[in-house]
């Protein structure tokens, strides 16, 4: 372990000082004769960043409190060819909390053109499609939680799958494809790092993997047909897959990924000085469609509708209405364990997010909240980032997290509140 | 004998009436240039700036400079097609440095008469983010240009004022219709007669304060389009100021609308970024 402190170390001294060295050579002349061309087909890029975040206040589920203690390399290298792209992307990162040295490959794929209206990404990659703000309705697309609870870069929100994406562009509309051959969930809270409401035992569970589901081995296809028309944009979504949490509890009382279809559509323009978006999706339980069964969630209804715009000079406002309304929430009661700590029937959540940049956008001051009014909790989400230059990043911030009852979604992880610091070299 | 008099007449009067014709052409010629209105100015002004051919490319670096010289670098291709001579465009922005902004695009469909359409990706969380429009006197990518110093800002929100012209110059003087809209009172520019660019432009407070000012260093010619090669804009409250300058310049090159579209944010065109 501490071999690979060091050897990370030594990577990042050697990365600061031959960056270092370049600066010094190429301020001889203000307009500078070190105008990179780039005559190679072979680019690369990354960073290395400490990171720390500790809880607000101690989860006694859990001996340490940290809840983010990493040193992190992050390496990107890419090969443009006329006709394709090769982009590989990793991580490693010692994380102090895991007690591992840990791997991530990020990106692994070749992207190239078919028949002039056809744009091909194959193999492992990140995909994202959607107009919610951190609410996805129509993008089933993994996620990683864990590392969104935890303070590190919003980037890590979106978590690669291996998979294959077709985008076809027609005058009439254009269809974008993905499929996943083995379904890849998201990197869903399992109450190693944070705890979470077990309603088995009506309770917080946590300091161990709590939640170990057995791997899903379906295909995923989602599709989405889209459509620009003068900045009116116009989607429709279906996708065939999974639950990307563990929802389920099979006979053998273990969690898994029961099966799902999702349709959607969505609408953004502008309206007035901002923008206006609204999704709506269905959420089809196919292992409960009649939603007798306890151990499934229920079919679901998932609307948002969403507005943004900037209030004065460089500060920026953004708002979200959402609901999720379960389906047979009746018989959903009458058939549940726990009928008190089941989900509300229509659980709303309102979202305002306000961003401020200052100082020639080196300052970036950030909240975003989310509130339910239905459930009476709320997350909160501050930071301030402060690029000092094209190197250097520091950035600081909190997560938040309220709430009346045990249960509810963001109140089950009050013990998880923390606050967090990142520095980052970027070269 | 008669015959060839006739002829010499003939010519002379035919001379005389090309030379007549040609002196009084000359004259209007020169009232016209005498009556060139600041609005005219203007216009030439602002199609040598930002129209120049039906489309264009060009690589562009900036460097932008702190009051304490720490210095931040921006490097990416910059493709511009008009819609309309003087009126909508369509502008691709495509990142290649420094690393956190490496494959960013930024797509702007540009409209004279109403806010413009902009999209953003960012290739890490494959986000194509419509963004709303901001305003216009913010600075582009942390520089000290703003984007209305990029994209041109519209001559009708001015009311503009010749106050002289030398050999080789026009000074104008621009007065905002809406006063209190923008960060400054007016500005002067100083516009070249020949190429019709605008050599300097400085920004004044209430108080006649020089506050920001924006010069050309270097121009070309390119396929017959004078163009601006490198620019500095000063910030002149802080001390801070940032360097542009651009590379391969081309125009005219035939681009088509597609490479304005939202495929353009995943997939932004090889051909017209490499210049080749």
């Amino acid at each position: 372990m501490k071999t690979w402190v060091l050897f990370l170390s030594l990577c990042f001294v050697a990365v600061v000082a031959a960056q270092s060295t370049d600066e010094q050579g190429s301020t001889t002349d203000e307009w500078g004769d070190d105008w990179v061309v780039d005559t190679s087909p072979w680019s690369q890029s990354g960073f290395f960043e400490l990171a720390w975040g500790e809880r607000i206040s101690d989860d006694v589920l859990f001996s340490d409190q940290t809840t983010l203690g990493e040193m992190r390399w992050q390496q990107n290298i890419d090969y443009g060819h006329e006709k394709f792209d090769f982009k590989w992307s990793h991580d490693i990162w010692f994380d102090d909390v895991d007690g591992h040295l840990l791997f991530d490959l990020r990106e692994l794929n070749f992207k190239f053109s078919l028949f002039d209206q056809t744009d091909v990404v194959l193999g492992r990659q990140i995909t994202t499609w959607g107009t919610g703000d951190l609410l996805f309705i129509n993008d089933q697309f993994p996620k990683d939680w864990v590392s969104f609870f935890s303070g590190r870069d919003d980037n890590y929100l979106k978590a690669p799958a291996d998979a294959l994406r077709l985008t076809s562009y027609f005058k009439a509309f254009n269809v974008d494809l993905v499929i996943t051959p083995t379904a890849e969930p998201d990197r869903f809270i399992n109450g190693e790092r944070f705890a979470l409401f077990a309603p088995f035992v009506q309770s917080n569970v946590g300091g161990f993997e709590v939640v170990n589901p057995r791997n899903p081995s379906q295909t995923e296809y989602a599709l989405r047909v889209f459509k620009n028309i003068n900045g009116h944009q116009f989607a429709l979504y279906g996708y065939h897959g999974i639950e990307k949490s563990p929802t389920g509890v099979d006979n053998m009382m273990q969690p898994y990924f029961p099966k799902m279809n999702a349709w959607g559509a969505s609408y953004q323009s502008t309206l007035g000085k901002g923008l206006f978006n609204i999704e709506v999706g269905y959420h089809d339980a196919l292992d409960d469609q009649a939603g007798s069964n306890p151990l499934v969630a229920n079919s679901q209804w998932r609307v948002l509708m969403g507005y943004e715009r900037e209030l004065i000079k460089k500060l920026n406002w953004g708002v979200q209405y959402y609901v999720e309304h379960t389906e047979h929430h009746e018989r959903l009661l009458a058939h549940s364990l726990f009928p008190l700590t089941e989900p509300d029937k229509n659980r709303q959540v309102i979202t305002n997010r306000f961003t401020y940049m200052a100082k020639q956008d080196k300052l970036t001051w950030s909240m975003f909240v989310f509130y339910s009014p239905s459930d009476e909790d709320s997350y909160w989400r501050p930071s301030v980032n402060y690029r000092h230059n094209d190197q250097w990043q520091y950035t600081v911030g909190a997560q938040v997290f309220t709430g009346k009852n045990k249960h509810t979604f963001f109140a089950q992880f009050e013990d998880a509140s923390n606050l967090y610091t990142r520095i980052r070299f970027q070269f | 004998m008669n015959r060839t008099k006739r002829t010499a007449n003939r010519r002379f009067k035919l001379f005389t009436a090309a030379t007549i014709l040609a002196l009084a052409a000359l004259v209007q010629a020169q009232s016209l240039m005498a009556d060139i209105t600041a609005a005219q100015i203007i216009k030439q002004a602002n199609l040598a700036s930002f129209y120049a051919g039906e489309d264009g490319r060009s690589d562009a670096r900036m460097i932008i400079v702190d009051n304490k010289d720490n210095k931040q670098m921006r490097q990416f291709v910059i493709l511009r097609k008009d819609l309309e001579e003087g009126g909508d465009q369509n502008f691709l922005v495509v990142f290649s440095r420094p690393s956190d902004v490496k494959d960013t695009v930024f797509l702007v469909h540009k409209k004279v008469a109403a806010d413009d359409d902009r999209w953003l990706y960012l290739p890490a969380l494959d986000l194509e983010k419509r963004i709303s429009a901001s305003d216009n006197r913010t600075s582009f990518v942390g520089s000290d240009f703003y984007y209305e110093d990029v994209s041109g800002r519209n001559p009708e929100a001015d009311s503009h004022q010749l106050l002289k012209q030398d050999d080789t110059l026009y000074y104008l003087k621009s007065t905002p219709k809406l006063a209190g809209s923008v960060e400054f009172a007016y500005y002067t520019m100083q516009i070249d007669k020949r190429s019709f660019l605008p050599l300097l432009i400085e920004y004044f407070d209430d108080s006649d304060t020089p506050i920001r000012r924006v010069e050309v260093v270097e121009v070309t010619e390119v396929q017959g389009h004078p163009t601006v090669l490198k620019s500095k804009v000063s910030n002149l409250k802080t001390g801070g100021y940032t360097l542009l300058e651009f590379r391969r310049p081309a125009y005219d090159l035939g681009m088509d609308d597609s490479v304005f579209t939202v495929r353009a944010l995943r997939n932004p065109p090889k051909n017209w970024l490499s210049a080749k």
